[in-house]
């Protein structure tokens, strides 16, 4: 058996692994012959089923044509050779013409007696009909249904399931017949029927519960049909409220079988209920502790998933089993043994995560670096919880970073090392230490790198900075250009952060005027010569700043710049934009979400752990949306671009048409470009424009609107309106009224062509306004406190007033921040966690470049509801503080 | 929660180097080939690591269950939120009828292949479109290695009784 005729074994093989399909497509005519030789076809139809299944696809024409060919056999009363036919014909009909033709063939085949026939014949039929043929054809499945024959009822019910999308009317017809079939002798077709069953009432809340009810007082045999009426439970408790325990205690009773399957489903239900008792938990949890020393990898996965799952929500109730846990962290399977991990460090307490850490430890040589990274990143969240173990948590990580490993472990570990230093800052000294000493023998250049970094950084601000120079100096000594160099801006620092060292380090800078490699030469000199000049205010601001914007951003704003060959005035860093742009236009958009275009990735790197945030304001690329102005002709004589705004929704997201605007503020006009998607596929909008009417008429005038000639479906484009004002008059703060105006063309499906006649149609929008942020840039400088104290305080305007309703003081920053669009300074935007009072630095500049100053003063009021500010303003002009307070009136 | 009634997303064999042998994709996750074989490769990689320990793991949203054998993997793959011991159930099923089929033989590649009937029928027996149609192994494999009725086909051995003796009766005739 098994075996097709007396072929020899190699060549067995060779038959089938190298099968050609178009060899095997001709061998159907040995469908043909008479009389039929079963052996024959019998092999035939195992080739295609084998090509099928090893993902060879067979064009439409030869998949009818061997169709075709295969119903020859139903005149064979070979059953092997006819229970094959069966399986290539239901593989088939999915992808032959036609596949309809064999119904008779089938119906003749259900009145066999034959029960191996029938169950197969319906499942054929099931593939080939739809809502016109069913009908005709009903009572063959409702038959069987009802037969007492497992297989063929088993199919028939199975059949079925798959029909209820098709034709969900006509089985719903078969209720009686499938209620019969419950009480069928045979488990399987239980289930099938329940299921059946369960599916048909599935909209009726009510014959749901009932059918629920009445099954669990049945007591179902069958395991498979025991955990589907679990499931049936759980959804009746979670969807309805019920104050019938009838349920869970069916769920509960099912901890109690002897299949594991069934035992786990009610255990996994159990512990994913919102509201349980803790007997219920702890039986529940009992049983998983049962699972967690089984032999079979299966169980033990299942429980620990389980348990790790549970441990987010209800860690109390995981504890009994932390010691068979801990058994499994050395599990051969290696995804039981990460989940074990990371569920014994959610659950774990102060008293037992060093004893922990030290059994991770002693395995850690086993595993590979995938799994590392895992182990890695749960010792990361354990710093959190338990910041007073960090001493232990570095220097396993530490240990980590030693041992052998991939370059990605390596940065996973350092990254972790990072954050641990940076949250909890007792940490700094040890972690300091630790990776001096890895320094001395690492393998890859950029974690020194970074990691010189770091000791410069922090190194001058412990207790003992002497003791990191040597290493440092070492690198020079001892490695490459690019880690020399790094080494150098180390040592600066120390000279610039700790005064007794930098007699010292000039010495040491000294020494490396005569390096081989440019950049260590450049920098020594540059610093030697601040140093000696004693500029410490340019050295710290080259050596301490973060370059605040992203560095591809910065890259390419430069480019335009140089390409310009315009060198009269300076290049200035805030017309470089804050926002990550990818390769689509911003100008178009993608349709969904605006945003989406520039995803606001911050342009901290893993070699500053500080990340500065100072991308707080959405702003693109002002050089990105000039040149597309500028070539539209209306517009070309307006001058330069001065500043664009972010985007404002003027529509929900999720309605017929999504309209955003984007204000481009010229020195004489604002343009207001809205962009416009059409989300109905059965219209074509044309002409579409924006219609604006100003709160304030007197303070603008009309110029010009460009409306969008045809508008398909799920194509954004943008539409414009102009208006110009006098900026000697001030500049026009007002609201806008907003209607989006267009003619609508239904699209002709039977030839996707839009009609010819189309009606006139509105939709009214959001209003929206221009505010004083419209015409603020962001402004970056160095030194912001010594730069306050240098503007009198005659040139400063104050004012104080009341955030209503803001709770947080993390939240009134970033409300002051985007009020006024500004660059924050000195790194203030970062609010210590829970702070009751907060100072926020702000610098800006109008659009003829007056810096502007912002100093807020903040604290919680009595009630911590909301947040007073003391606002004061500075900058060369009256007037220009007024308009900046304006922004908050 | 993903219904408890598709338990099986898909099935597959892969071969020692991670080659396809045959496979079976019961929904839409996966609509072509080029996505199928990524899938497979993946799970390939992850679980043929000498040092990765066998029998189940999660992978991208989905469970996989497998059994590994001389020289090919047999997968059984389901939801991420599948109950992972009906899986196990499902593959158990599907080796123990291979097993009593084949009469104990070392489940191989080549065993597979030469008896690719009973491997695809056995297959068709226990899963329909993601749906457990029957677990238990000794019904399947009389479902798949069909035994012939006793009496074969009764109105083909009447037909021939019947010419018989009209032959008979015409010779007797003449």
């Amino acid at each position: 058996m098994g075996k097709f005729g007396k072929k020899d074994d190699d060549e067995s093989e060779f038959l089938f692994e190298n099968l050609d399909k178009g060899q095997v497509v001709q061998e159907k005519r040995a469908f043909n012959e008479s009389p039929i030789h079963p052996r024959k076809c019998s092999l035939v139809i195992s080739q295609f089923l084998y090509l099928l299944s090893r993902g060879d696809t067979f064009t439409k024409k030869e998949a009818t044509d061997i169709f075709f060919a295969a119903t020859k056999l139903f005149q064979s009363k070979d059953i092997p050779l006819r229970r094959l036919m069966y399986l290539l014909l239901k593989e088939l009909s999915s992808i032959s013409d036609d596949a309809i033709i064999v119904i008779s063939s089938l119906t003749k085949d259900m009145t066999h007696k034959i029960e191996l026939y029938r169950a197969n014949a319906i499942r054929i039929l099931c593939k080939i009909t739809d809502s016109s043929i069913l009908p005709q054809i009903e009572r063959y499945f409702k038959q069987s249904i009802v037969e007492k024959d497992p297989h063929v009822s088993s199919a028939a019910l199975v059949s079925s399931i798959h029909l209820l999308k098709v034709s969900p009317e006509i089985v719903k017809r078969w209720g009686n017949e499938v209620q019969e079939a419950i009480s069928n002798k045979s488990n399987m077709v239980q289930y099938h029927a329940l299921a059946l069953l369960h599916r048909i009432k599935q909209h009726d809340r009510l014959a749901v519960i009932k059918l629920v009810s009445n099954l669990i007082k049945n007591s179902l045999r069958s395991p498979y049909a025991q955990s589907y009426l679990i499931r049936c439970c759980v959804e009746i408790i979670e969807e309805s409220n019920t104050e019938d325990r009838i349920f869970r205690e069916y769920i509960e009773s099912c901890l109690r079988s002897k299949n594991d399957m069934v035992a786990y489903e009610a255990a996994r239900s159990i512990c994913s209920f919102k509201n349980v008792s803790a007997k219920e938990i702890n039986s529940a949890v009992g049983v998983l502790q049962n699972f967690l020393n089984s032999t079979k990898p299966t169980l033990r996965f299942a429980a620990v998933r389980t348990l790790n799952k549970l441990a987010q929500t209800n860690p109390t109730a995981v504890v009994p089993c932390n010691l068979d846990m801990e058994n499994l962290i050395t599990d051969s399977n290696r995804s039981i043994a990460t989940l074990a991990i990371t569920t014994l460090l959610k659950v774990g307490n102060e008293s037992n995560v060093e004893r922990l850490i030290k059994q991770i430890a002693n395995f850690l040589g086993d595993i590979n670096d995938e799994f590392k990274i895992v182990v890695v990143d749960a010792i990361t969240s354990l710093s959190q919880k338990f910041p007073k173990k960090h001493k232990h948590l570095i220097i396993f990580l530490n240990k980590i970073l030693r041992d052998e490993g991939s370059l990605q472990l390596k940065q996973a570990t350092l990254d972790a090392i990072l954050t641990v230093v940076n949250n909890i800052p007792e940490s700094k000294e040890i972690a300091l230490t630790e990776l001096c000493d890895y320094i001395e023998d690492c393998d890859f250049q950029d974690l020194t790198v970074q990691i010189l970094h770091l000791i410069g950084q922090e190194g001058p601000l412990t207790s003992s900075p002497a003791q990191y120079m040597r290493y440092i100096y070492n690198r020079v000594l001892l490695d490459s250009g690019i880690i020399r160099a790094a080494a150098v801006t180390s040592i600066a620092k120390f000279g610039l952060l700790y005064e007794p060292m930098r007699d010292k380090v000039i010495i040491l800078l000294q020494r490396c005027l005569l390096d081989e490699d440019d950049e260590v030469r450049d920098r020594a000199i540059l610093y030697l010569r601040l140093f000696k000049e004693d500029d410490i205010h340019y050295l710290s601001k080259i050596l301490m700043d973060d370059v605040p914007v992203p560095t591809v951003n910065m890259q390419k704003s430069l480019e335009v710049y140089l390409h310009n060959g315009d060198f009269s005035e300076p290049f200035d860093i805030a017309t470089v934009s804050t926002v990550v742009e990818t390769a689509q236009s911003p100008m178009i958009g993608d349709g969904k979400s605006p945003f989406a275009t520039g995803s606001k990735k911050s342009e901290s790197n893993v070699t500053s752990p500080k990340a500065s945030g100072s991308a707080a304001n959405d702003q693109e690329g002002p050089e990105s949306y000039g040149t597309k102005l500028s070539a539209i002709p209306q517009f070309s004589g307006y001058g330069k671009l001065l500043k664009s705004s972010e985007f404002i929704e003027l529509t929900e997201t999720e309605t017929e048409y999504v309209v955003n605007c984007v204000k481009h503020v010229f020195k004489e006009h604002i343009v207001f470009q809205f962009n416009v998607t059409n989300t109905l596929n059965e219209q074509q909008l044309d002409n579409v424009s924006v219609k604006m009417v100003p709160s304030d008429p007197k303070l603008l005038k009309y110029e010009c609107s460009i409306p969008i000639d045809a508008l398909p479906y799920g194509e954004p484009q943008p539409c414009y309106v102009a208006i110009r004002y006098n900026p000697a008059n001030g500049y026009p703060l007002c609201s806008f009224s907003n209607t989006l105006k267009f003619k609508v063309r239904e699209i002709d499906p039977s030839t996707n062509q839009p009609e010819e006649q189309g009606y006139d149609d509105q939709y009214s929008l959001e209003r929206m306004e221009i505010v004083p942020k419209d015409f603020l840039n962001r402004a970056y400088v160095g030194n912001f406190v010594e730069e306050w104290k240098a503007i009198s305080e005659d040139n400063q305007l104050v004012q104080t007033f009341s955030l209503v309703g803001v709770k947080t003081i993390d939240e009134a920053v970033k409300q002051i921040v985007k009020t006024l669009g500004m660059a924050t300074a000195e790194k203030s935007e970062v609010v210590q966690p829970k702070a009751m009072k907060h100072i926020l630095y702000l610098s800006g500049k109008s659009l003829s470049n007056q810096l502007i100053y912002v100093r807020a003063r903040m604290k919680l009021d009595q009630s911590q509801t909301n947040t007073d500010v003391e606002l004061t303003i500075k900058s060369d002009s009256e007037e220009l503080n007024e308009f900046v307070i304006s922004a908050f009136n | 929660m993903s219904s408890f009634l598709y338990t099986v997303s898909s099935f597959f064999i892969l071969d020692n180097k991670g080659e396809r042998v045959i496979s079976k994709y019961y929904n839409n996750d996966f609509d072509n080939l080029q996505k199928q074989r990524a899938f497979e490769k993946k799970v390939f990689d992850k679980t043929s690591k000498v040092n990765f320990g066998g029998e189940i793991t999660l992978l991208d949203n989905y469970l996989i269950v497998y059994k590994a054998f001389s020289n090919i993997i047999i997968y059984m793959i389901g939801d991420s939120d599948q109950n992972e011991i009906a899986l196990l159930y499902v593959l158990n099923s599907f080796v123990d009828t291979l097993q009593n089929l084949f009469e104990n033989s070392q489940i191989n590649k080549k065993l597979i292949l030469d008896g690719i009937n009973y491997t695809l029928l056995t297959l068709d027996e226990i899963i329909d479109g993601g749906v457990i149609m029957e677990s238990d192994s000794t019904v399947v494999a009389d479902r798949v290695g069909i035994k012939l009725p006793e009496n074969d086909d009764l109105e083909e051995s009447i037909n021939k009784t019947v010419t018989s003796v009209k032959e008979q009766f015409f010779s007797f005739l003449r």
